[in-house]
C-alpha cells in the first residue's frame, strides 16, 4: 500500500467554506499524484463536527456534489478527534477491493464561540459520566497530566518545553496555524491557566483547515511513501472507566501491532507526529509508542532529544499544538508531514536522512488510537 | 454505581443485565466510600456549565473503580469525599438563590 499524493490547506482562521477547503485538498492533493481524479475508485471523507459547527450532515454527498457525475462509493468517518487517522486506516482496508483510493479531511471551527467550542468538542466524552459532571477535554488532560507528575515526577516546565519547541517548529512550517506568530517560553509561562496544572498555551488551538491523500495498492512513482504499519484500537470513552490514566491502552496495543507488522521497533524511527491536543498527551504518546519507557519521556524533552536537530524529532510540523487542530483533518495532516519528510521536501524543517516516519492519532482520551508506520520505497 | 458479571468479573459503568462475553447475569455494586485520588480546578465555562471556577474529582472506591463528580468544595488528594458537605453546600446555594 503506497501513498502517492498528499494535499493540505492552510490551518487557523480560515475564510473559506467547508466545501471550498475539502475541494482545495483534495485538488493538491490529486495534482500531487500521478493519476486524475477519474481513476479515483472510492473517498472516505473525515469529519468531526459538521452536524454541530454547519449544521451539515451527510457529508459523503457533499463530497460527490464536488466531484460532479463521480458516482463512487463515498462515506464519512467519525471517531472523536482521530477521525482523520481512522479514515487513512479505512481508505487502507478498501485497498483490498479498489485499486486507488482518496481519503479527506475537512473541519471548520473558528466561527464558533468559545464556549460552543467547549460544548462541541465534550461530546467525544461520554454524556452521563463525564459532560454532565463538568470534565470538559482540558480538565480530563488536566487529570491526566496531575497524575502523571504525581507517579513519574513530570514538572511544569517539561510541559512548557512541549509547548515551546512545537511553536518553534510550526514557525518553519507556512501553512500552520501559529507559523510567524512568536512565541516565548515567557508568554507560554504566564498565559492564563485552563484547568490546574494546564494553562493556555498547554491546549491546541481551534482551527480550520482540510487534508488529502492519495493511496494505491500499486507504486506508481518513485516519491512514492510505503505504508508499512497501519492499526487501530479501541477503549472505554471515559477517564471514570479506567483504572491507570497515565497511559492508553490502545495507543499500546495500536502500536504493538503496527511495529509488529512494519517488522520494526521505535529504535528505527527517523521521524514521529504524535497527537499533542494538549502537551502532557505528546508525553504521553512517546512512553505508549514506546520511544521511551513509562516515566522517562520527561528525560527526552529536557535532553532535547525530539527536536528537529535531536536523535527522534517530534511534531517537525508543529503537531496539534502549533500547526493547528481542525479535527477531522488533523490526522491526515500528520501523515502529510510524515510523506513531506519521506520525500525530503519539508524545507527549512526538513530532518536528515529520513527514512521511516510514524503517526499517533487519539480519539478523546484515547477511546480510539490510530498508528500508522511510513517507509521511503 | 458499576454492574459487576457474577461469572467473570467485568465491570461495566452502564445499566446492562447480562454479560455478552459469557452471559451471567450482573450484580449492581453500590458506591462506597470515595478517595480522592486526583482534581483539577476548571476556569471556563461552558453552556452546562457556567459558573466558574469549578473543581473536577477523580474519586476511586475500595475496589478501585473511579468516577468523575463536579463540585465546588475545595478538596485536596489524598481526602475522602464528603457527600454530606456537598449536599449541605447545594441546598445553601439554592436556598441563598431563593432569598436573592
Amino acid at each position: 500500500m503506497y501513498v502517492i499524493g498528499i494535499g493540505r490547506t492552510r490551518f487557523g482562521v480560515l475564510k473559506e467554506s467547508i466545501t471550498q477547503l475539502a475541494y482545495n485538498a483534495m485538488y493538491e492533493a490529486i495534482f500531487d499524484s500521478p493519476i486524475s481524479i477519474t481513476d479515483i475508485n472510492a473517498i472516505y471523507v473525515s469529519n468531526f463536527l459538521g452536524s454541530s459547527y454547519e449544521k451539515q450532515l451527510h457529508l459523503n454527498a457533499v463530497i460527490s456534489s464536488l466531484l460532479p457525475e463521480l458516482r463512487i462509493p463515498i462515506i464519512r468517518i467519525e471517531t472523536g478527534c482521530s477521525s482523520g487517522a481512522s479514515a487513512f486506516y479505512q481508505g487502507l482496508m478498501a485497498l483490498s477491493r479498489f485499486e486507488n483510493v482518496l481519503v479527506v479531511g475537512v473541519e471548520r471551527m473558528t466561527h464558533a464561540t468559545g464556549t460552543e467550542n467547549i460544548e462541541y468538542l465534550a461530546m467525544a466524552g461520554d454524556r452521563k459520566l463525564d459532560q454532565e459532571e463538568g470534565l470538559i477535554f482540558p480538565a480530563s488532560y488536566a487529570l491526566i497530566a496531575q497524575q502523571h507528575m504525581m507517579r513519574n515526577g513530570i514538572k511544569r516546565e517539561d510541559l512548557s518545553n512541549v509547548s515551546f519547541k512545537n511553536h518553534k517548529n510550526a514557525n518553519l512550517n507556512p501553512m500552520a496555524h501559529f507559523y510567524n506568530k512568536q512565541v516565548t517560553m515567557e508568554m507560554i509561562d504566564k498565559s492564563p491557566m485552563i484547568s490546574t496544572p494546564l494553562n493556555l498555551f498547554d491546549c491546541s488551538p481551534v482551527s480550520d483547515g482540510a487534508s488529502a491523500i492519495v493511496v494505491s495498492r500499486e507504486k506508481k512513482s518513485d516519491r512514492d511513501v510505503e505504508v508499512i504499519g497501519s492499526d487501530l484500537a479501541t477503549d472505554y470513552i471515559s477517564l471514570a472507566q479506567r483504572k491507570d490514566i497515565t497511559s492508553f491502552p490502545a495507543a499500546r496495543i495500536a502500536a504493538a501491532n503496527a511495529f509488529r507488522q512494519a517488522k520494526i521497533t521505535p529504535k528505527d524511527l527517523n521521524v514521529v507526529e504524535v497527537h499533542d491536543c494538549f502537551t502532557i498527551a505528546e508525553l504521553l504518546a512517546m512512553e505508549d509508542i514506546g520511544i521511551c519507557q513509562p516515566g522517562e519521556s520527561k528525560y527526552f524533552i529536557r535532553d532535547e532529544r525530539t527536536t528537529l536537530h535531536g536523535d527522534i524529532p517530534i511534531n517537525t510540523d508543529g503537531g496539534l499544538k502549533a500547526d493547528g487542530h481542525p479535527i477531522g483533518a488533523s490526522g491526515i495532516a500528520q501523515i502529510f508531514e510524515i510523506v513531506t519528510q519521506i520525500r525530503g521536501e519539508a524545507g527549512k524543517r526538513q530532518v536528515d536522512d529520513v527514512e521511516i516516519g510514524l503517526s499517533h492519532s487519539i480519539g478523546g482520551i484515547g477511546g480510539t488510537a490510530v498508528i500508522h508506520i511510513l517507509k521511503r520505497t | 454505581m458499576v454492574w459487576q458479571c457474577e461469572k467473570c468479573n467485568k465491570t461495566w459503568y452502564y445499566d446492562v443485565e447480562r454479560c455478552i462475553f459469557c452471559g451471567g447475569e450482573l450484580d449492581a455494586i453500590p458506591t462506597t466510600q470515595l478517595k480522592i485520588k486526583g482534581l483539577t480546578k476548571v476556569f471556563i465555562h461552558s453552556s452546562e456549565h457556567k459558573e466558574v471556577p469549578y473543581y473536577i474529582l477523580l474519586l476511586e472506591d475500595c475496589f478501585g473503580n473511579s468516577q468523575i463528580r463536579k463540585t465546588f468544595i475545595e478538596y485536596r488528594v489524598g481526602d475522602l469525599f464528603d457527600l454530606k458537605s456537598e449536599v449541605a453546600y447545594l441546598t445553601e446555594k439554592v436556598s441563598n438563590s431563593i432569598i436573592s
